[in-house]
């Protein structure tokens, strides 16, 4: 199976997603940054839902048309439309559909046992970062890694996956809780 | 926690102002710090996870949006600083200029070696206000009110929550944790 095939295995196999994850960010010097974990949940295509719960809640959540980045400390919301603010992220990665390898090119990086990783490098040269890994078991995502443009990287470990369950639509929508501060920049 | 008004007997004020005085000389040996949170600019949208050490002048300070998105790094002293980011890589004696002009960020990276701590920078003037504890509630200085709340428990106790406002940017930094003594990784030049 090509690294295209494995990915377009997972593309077009997993319609829907819901994991736990623990993430860790590392610097360029592979000193620990933070750790953080939460549950996040994917409908194809577009739909994606990314919460932190500890150390704090935060929530990006996106219905395939605006994203909402919500930061319950901060009392701060910012909107912004979903296909600029996606460029290369997660949400761009796992909740697309077809437009992956338009953006990315997919090489092999290799396979441990059932897992099959993939290296993604953007094409476009304004991406977030300079390359993504996605480590595959039977077509749905085990683990991520981005490493971002100063060379550190964010580690995401993924637990608990269910696959192409039925997901309720409020799930990748965002009511603006009262008191909290909206930054709009959805509009174009 | 009121703030500190004349008390009648004397004794309030006196005791207040020790306690401030053993709060500033307690931090103010302190040779550095490590600290971790979230830095964000109200009503700028822009926002980003926090790591910076502090070693007597010599810092390193990553800022990093969503999955390390936006990464940004800046580490040198009061001299000269390099600024590391997607299109950006330079040293510059002017980082504050730099930052918010090729970031939106204003920060005024100087003085907030010490405010992080709750403490007003050493040579410049500030107007304080204390809490019964000599803890400041929020002073003035250098053109920027800060305003301090979430203490943490610890001798001292620090700030977890800190405003930083000046006309109408205000930062908003939320202190996960923050060690003092300065980190190894940074004292060696």
């Amino acid at each position: 199976e090509t690294p295209e095939q494995a990915l377009a295995r997972f593309v077009d196999g997993v319609q829907t997603l819901q994991a736990e994850f623990s993430q860790t960010q590392i610097d360029e010097r592979g000193e620990t940054l933070n750790s953080s974990s939460g549950r996040m949940a994917l409908a194809r295509p577009g739909k994606f839902r990314w919460e932190y719960l500890r150390p704090a809640p935060q929530l990006i959540v996106t219905d395939g048309s605006r994203l909402w980045l919500y930061d319950q400390d901060l009392k701060q919301v910012s909107i912004r439309p979903a296909a600029e603010a996606l460029q290369g992220t997660p949400a761009a990665l796992l909740s697309q559909r077809q437009t992956l390898t338009e953006t990315f090119s997919v090489a092999d990086a290799g396979s441990e046992g059932a897992v099959r990783k993939l290296e993604l490098k953007p094409k476009g040269k304004d991406s977030d970062f300079q390359s993504v890994e996605l480590w595959l078991k039977g077509g749905t995502p085990v683990r991520m890694l981005f490493r971002d443009q100063l060379g550190g990287a964010t580690d995401i470990q993924f637990s608990a996956i269910r696959t192409n369950g039925k997901l309720d639509a409020t799930l990748f929508q965002f009511q603006v809780p009262k008191g909290v501060e909206v930054i709009d920049g959805s509009q174009p | 926690c009121a703030s500190v008004q004349p008390p009648s007997t004397g004794t309030g004020l006196e005791q207040v102002s020790r306690a401030w005085e053993q709060r500033r000389s307690q931090l103010g040996a302190q040779d550095g710090f490590e600290l971790q949170g979230r830095l964000a600019a109200k009503g700028g949208g822009l926002s980003g996870s926090l790591r910076w050490q502090q070693a007597g002048s010599r810092f390193r300070l990553r800022l990093s949006g969503p999955f390390g998105a936006g990464a940004l790094s800046l580490e040198g002293d009061e001299a000269l600083v390099a600024i590391k980011g997607k299109d950006l890589d330079l040293v510059t004696a002017e980082p504050e200029v730099v930052l918010a002009a090729r970031t939106g960020w204003r920060l005024p990276l100087a003085a907030l070696r010490w405010w992080v701590l709750g403490l007003p920078a050493p040579d410049a003037e500030a107007q304080l206000q204390l809490d019964a504890d000599g803890r400041p509630l929020g002073f003035r200085q250098l053109g920027w009110q800060l305003r301090f709340a979430d203490w943490r428990p610890g001798t001292p106790s620090l700030p977890g929550r800190i405003e930083a406002q000046q006309d109408n940017w205000q930062a908003l930094l939320l202190i996960e944790n923050l060690s003092l003594g300065a980190p190894p990784a940074l004292s060696a030049p």
